[in-house]
């Protein structure tokens, strides 16, 4: 049951993760930027401010340059020697602002990105504690994988990409402003060699795009099969198939490895084109500069002559003119990055909440009425609804049975009802109020979720301050006095990564004994022996029907016996409610 | 590092590396001269052009300039391609070193792995060695070279020059080293951070329903958001750090030129303004590329940390062939070959388990070879325990353990799983069909042996050989998985059988039916299986002999 809220850890398939490479491409593209640009808000300010550091910087160099050109060309005679000295300060001076600002920039940047990165963060957080697990196949570790690793690289889109993309409008703007008082026709060059590299950009961009979602889909493919096979690796090694295994790995390694090169080539050919592009340019300038200073070039309009420290000022200025682009280049991949980042992102923000983030629920004194009416449910996946229709009625402190076939729409009913789950049409009142207000109901899973850390941990779970003889009467109420009597040290043993050493009936009692500590006056049991041997699922019955008894519940079940401790059993088909 | 990468590289791969590495040094050497050379030619312009008596050439300088442009983009594309292709090959060996060096951990071991986060974070540290020939080799390489040849070349033009640019450039790098000093911890401290914010990440998003119903969610919004916040306090301050040591670079490069400039300039005897330009420039692209070696501490701690948390999880390092077993190899030489031997099974004294106190104590047993044990008692009891030891899984803390006359935790994982097949009360399937997952047991089994095994395990007319299992067989029951995990293990034709509750989630007829079934289509073998006294129902009928267990000692054995 892959649908319910506590599925199993699965690390099902990566790749679902990020794109899949046969839907089409341009619409979660499009959304994923419009997605990225709505983060942008959380650090705007910041982010103008590291673009100004960076003209700052850019205006360091030039001053720099401008002096470095004048003691060069100081032997030549065009330069005054007395300026020597504040030459060499403006030399220094300008290594300084430059260096500064650029300290400046990074830290403002980061800071941006940081902002982005907590408040993006801090809703996914709340969007998957919300989140209803049926609305898209992201486990809970996949969903990690997203916080973790996935927004960080939103980060990064916005220290690295978004800056250096800024600095290739404002940077070049800045060199220009230098260059052309000192040779209009070195600016012109400079000026038409820029349209040159965001056309090459484009067209290989594209085609390195296209490359690079097949590959991440394929990373994806190859850790799960890793994964997988590590999972499975003390089975496939008493069935002696480790060797047969270990060159499935290989094959896969090694074809990662060549799909990583074929987007790499790619990739380092734009930017090589770029780098052509920009060295050529300086190439240009230096045997242009060089030729009017020879007095070779005679073809108006250009001019005959040039100062030498205004052409050791252009020679020197021409690199730092194609830099922004050359970072703006080697940056390009975390925009690709962050797109894919996005589009998961996007969509986990996006998915079905319920109503409103409730930061505490509260139960009703007395056992609440609930009732459902005209209750619909359709997810945008499915072509048809999950529910249509549903009203019911569960007097207070009745105990209601839902029965009928897994996909039924049952455990959509419960979530619903439960309060975890807004549905698209109709109402859930509990006592006429909404879930918002009037509580949700504890659930009894099919598979309780058991946290790491000791049993008292979690029998006290949201009620810190229980003292163990209350703690005693709950477990000796779910009986599991005996189990628990066994255990090395007692309320205080430390229950494994989901419950590891605790049996699934044992964890079951658990969890009702959970229950009975609560306050709970609405419970929610979803098929609570659907993984128990007939023999646990007797040893259950007792404690459940204590722990149902003077509070309202809803208990599905495909068993019989289970089913015989309600007062009343509905049946759903097809989304429909029968009697 | 050095000591796992070396015995990795093919080599096609070493050869790509060190081409790469000329290619790399080609490539900023040119770029260095690129820009010396501009500057030279620009001044030396001047000067012809104000002079009008030299007979300077303007074509072979400036055909020097657009040929270096050419070699430089040439080789620094050859130089990435070439680097990165063997990096990455290097990455895919480590890949499948890493796996099969992790399939001979000890199973307590193995079975912490099955986690997922820490696989994820396996992957992410296999991802992270690239930088440690990216990152750090390469630069640090071509650096070298660079820097020795441009500091030779000042130090011919002015001795001054080569001292002031070494002076600075040593300075500049020293200061960053210093600064990085506590990046190394500072970089663990936030992975291992990372990597906890991680677990209880996991934990929430599974628990929230609970979470909410307890009204507990709150605090775990609010935890978590605590420790995300905990987190970015490092992480900054290393972002920090490495902008922090461009800039000092930066700005080593400004004073270099100062100083060359001014030496150059000033002074008694000037030097000629076109090799003073030469020699700044040159500095400039020493500097620039002084740039790159900036964070190499960073960078090169970073690799060894996630070199170092590999080994520890996967034991990486202790694998260099393929047979190598930590276990004592006494009895190696003792072992009958390959042929499957009568599996009695003597157990004496035996004290065994997984933490410091045992699981079971003093455990004493006699199984003939052929016969059928069921051991019954509830969980805890020491089943699990003895399963393992007799698996050879797991070594006896005292006492000794027997079967077919060899210990089999002295045995490689090789030579046990050639007689004896333990299937696990979670035994693992791999996404594909019914079919890729029965053969994982015989490779070479008939169509015929597949449908048998099915048919011995109850599962022919509820799954096709071609059915999909889905990830880690999540598309089958609970039931199915565990007749598809028997179906397997009888594809093995084991001497000893060995079961872990091999009959959870199946009803009585069929369990009943599977274990008959396994004991006629296996008639040599010696089949012990586990079961919990409340599942038994049934089964126990058929065994010849049930023992029970509770505590961690043998308590009953019926003989039929």
């Amino acid at each position: 049951m892959p649908g319910t809220p506590n599925a199993v850890l699965s690390k099902a398939k990566p790749a679902a993760l990020t794109s899949s490479p046969d839907k089409p491409a341009a619409q979660p593209r499009r959304e994923a930027r419009a997605w990225l640009a709505g983060a942008r808000r959380h650090g705007r300010a910041w982010f103008v401010a590291a673009g100004v550091a960076d003209v700052v910087a850019a205006a360091g160099t030039v001053l720099g340059c401008w002096n470095i050109a004048t003691l060069i060309v100081v032997g030549i005679g065009s330069a005054h020697r007395g300026g020597l000295s504040a030459a060499v300060v403006g030399v220094v001076l300008g290594a300084l602002i430059a260096a500064l600002a650029a300290v400046a920039a990074g830290r403002l940047a980061e800071a941006g990105a940081v902002r982005v990165e907590t408040a993006v963060r801090d809703e996914l957080i709340e969007a998957l504690l919300l989140r209803d697990a049926d609305e898209e196949p992201v486990t809970p570790s996949g969903a990690a994988t997203a916080v973790m690793d996935q927004l960080p690289q939103v980060g990064a889109y916005f220290r690295g990409y978004a800056r250096a993309t800024l600095a290739t409008l404002t940077v070049p703007v800045v060199i220009l402003a230098a260059v052309f008082p000192a040779s209009w026709v070195v600016g012109l060059l400079l000026l038409l060699s820029l349209p040159i590299i965001p056309i090459n950009m484009a067209v290989t961009g594209l085609g390195a795009s296209e490359v690079s979602r097949r590959q991440l889909s394929q990373i994806g493919e190859l850790s799960a099969q890793v994964l997988e096979r590590l999972q499975a690796a003390s089975t496939l090694r008493a069935l002696g198939a480790i060797e047969q295994q270990r060159r499935v790995v290989e094959r896969a390694a090694r074809e990662l490895a060549r799909r990583t090169v074929a987007v790499l080539r790619i990739a380092f050919l734009a930017s090589t084109a770029l780098e052509w592009v920009s060295t050529f340019a300086i190439g240009v300038v230096a045997m242009y500069t060089g030729a009017t200073l020879l007095g070779y070039v005679y073809a108006a309009p250009l001019p005959v002559h040039i100062a030498p420290r205004a052409a050791v000022f252009v020679l020197l200025l021409a690199p730092e003119f194609f830099l922004p682009l050359r970072r703006f280049a080697a940056a390009y991949h975390q925009g690709q990055e962050a797109i894919a980042a996005a589009e998961v992102l996007g969509s986990l923000t996006r998915t079905r909440q319920v109503a409103e983030p409730v930061r505490c629920s509260t139960w009703t004194a007395t056992p609440p009425r609930v009732e459902l009416r005209g209750v619909s449910l359709r997810y945008r996946t499915r072509p048809s609804p999950t529910l249509s229709g549903v009203t019911l009625s569960v007097p207070s402190g009745s105990v209601f049975g839902v029965a009928g076939a897994s996909g039924s729409g049952k455990s959509t009913l419960l979530r619903i009802a439960g309060g975890w789950l807004a549905p698209t049409e109709g109402t859930v009142r509990l006592d006429a109020r909404s879930p918002d207000e009037g509580g949700r109901a504890l659930l009894i899973a099919q598979r309780p979720y058991l946290f790491p850390g000791t049993l008292a941990e979690n029998l006290a779970l949201g009620q810190p301050g229980l003292s163990p003889s209350e703690m005693w009467e709950a477990i000796a109420r779910a009986q599991l006095t005996s189990v628990v009597r066994r255990l090395p040290e007692g309320l205080e043993t430390v229950l494994g990564e989901r419950g590891w050493g605790v049996s699934a009936g044992e964890a079951q009692r658990i969890s009702i004994a959970r229950a009975f500590l609560s306050d709970a006056t609405f419970l929610i049991v979803d098929e609570p022996t659907a993984h128990l041997d007939a023999d646990t699922e007797r040893r259950l019955l007792e404690p459940l029907r204590e722990l149902l008894r003077g509070r309202t519940a809803l208990v599905a079940s495909h068993s019989d016996a289970v089913l015989g401790l309600t007062d009343y059993v509905v049946t759903v088909e097809d989304g429909h409610l029968h009697d | 590092m050095t000591e796992f990468a070396a015995p990795l590289y093919s080599r096609p791969a070493a050869t790509r590396l060190i081409s790469g590495l000329l290619l790399a040094i080609t490539a900023s050497v040119a770029s260095a001269a690129l820009m010396g050379l501009a500057g030279w030619f620009i001044v030396r312009s001047a000067q012809t052009g104000l002079s009008s008596t030299s007979s300077f050439s303007w074509l072979y300088p400036s055909a020097g300039v657009e040929a270096l442009a050419v070699i430089r983009t040439a080789s620094r594309y050859g130089e990435r391609l070439s680097t990165h292709r063997s990096t990455l090959e290097l990455l895919a060996q480590v890949r499948t070193r890493l796996f099969a060096s992790a399939t001979r951990l000890p199973a307590a071991r193995l079975r912490s792995l099955r986690s997922g986060d820490l696989l994820d974070r396996v992957q992410a540290d296999v991802d992270t060695l690239d930088r440690y020939v990216l990152a750090v080799a390469v630069p640090a390489v071509v650096c070298t070279v660079l820097g020795a040849g441009s500091l030779t070349v000042l130090t011919i033009v002015r001795p001054i020059f080569g001292v002031a640019a070494g002076g600075l450039l040593i300075l500049a790098l020293a200061i960053n080293l210093v600064m990085d000093r506590g990046s190394r911890r500072l970089g663990a401290r936030l992975s291992e951070e990372r990597s906890a914010t991680r677990s209880r990440l996991i934990e929430a998003i599974e628990g929230r329903v609970e979470l909410a119903g307890y009204g507990a969610r709150t605090l775990a919004y609010d935890e978590l958001r605590g420790r995300f916040a905990a987190l970015e306090v490092p992480a900054r301050r290393l972002s920090i750090r490495s902008g922090n040591g461009n800039a000092v670079i930066a700005v080593a490069a400004g004073l270099t030129v100062a100083a060359i400039l001014a030496a150059g300039a000033a002074g008694q005897r000037p030097l000629n303004s076109a090799v003073l330009g030469f020699a700044a420039l040159l500095a400039l692209a020493l500097f620039d590329a002084a740039k790159t070696i900036g964070s190499i501490g960073q960078e090169a701690g970073r690799a060894r940390a996630a070199w170092h948390r590999l080994r520890e999880v996967t034991g990486l390092a202790v694998v260099t062939g393929r047979g190598s077993e930590p276990t004592g190899a006494s009895d190696v030489e003792a072992w009958p070959g390959d042929a499957p031997v009568p599996a009695d099974i003597v157990v004496r004294g035996l004290s065994a388990g997984y933490g410091t106190s045992p699981a079971l104590e003093r455990a004493a047993l006699d199984v003939a070879a052929g016969s059928t044990v069921i051991l019954a008692g509830p969980s805890g009891a020491g089943k699990t325990t003895l399963l393992a030891v007799l698996a050879g899984e797991l070594p006896a803390m005292a006492g000794e353990v027997r079967v077919g006359g060899v210990d089999p935790h002295a045995l490689s994982y090789e030579q046990r799983s050639s007689y004896l097949t333990i299937v696990e009360a979670d035994s693992g399937l791999l996404s594909g069909t019914i079919e890729d997952n029965l053969r994982l047991a015989r490779p070479e089994a008939t169509e015929a042996e597949l449908e048998d095994a099915l048919h011995v395990a109850v599962l022919s007319g509820f799954v096709q050989r071609s059915t999909d299992v889905g990830p880690a067989g999540s598309f089958l029951s609970g039931g199915q998985r565990r007749r598809l995990a028997l179906a397997q293990a009888y594809l093995r034709r084991p001497s000893l059988l060995l079961l872990d509750e091999p009959t959870e989630g199946l009803d009585d007829a069929t369990a009943v039916q599977v274990l008959a079934n396994l004991r006629a289509a296996l008639p040599e073998a010696t089949i012990v299986a586990a079961i919990h006294g409340r599942n038994a129902g049934g089964v126990m009928a058929h065994a010849d002999r049930v023992i029970r267990m509770a505590d961690g000692e043998l308590v009953s054995d019926r003989v039929r």
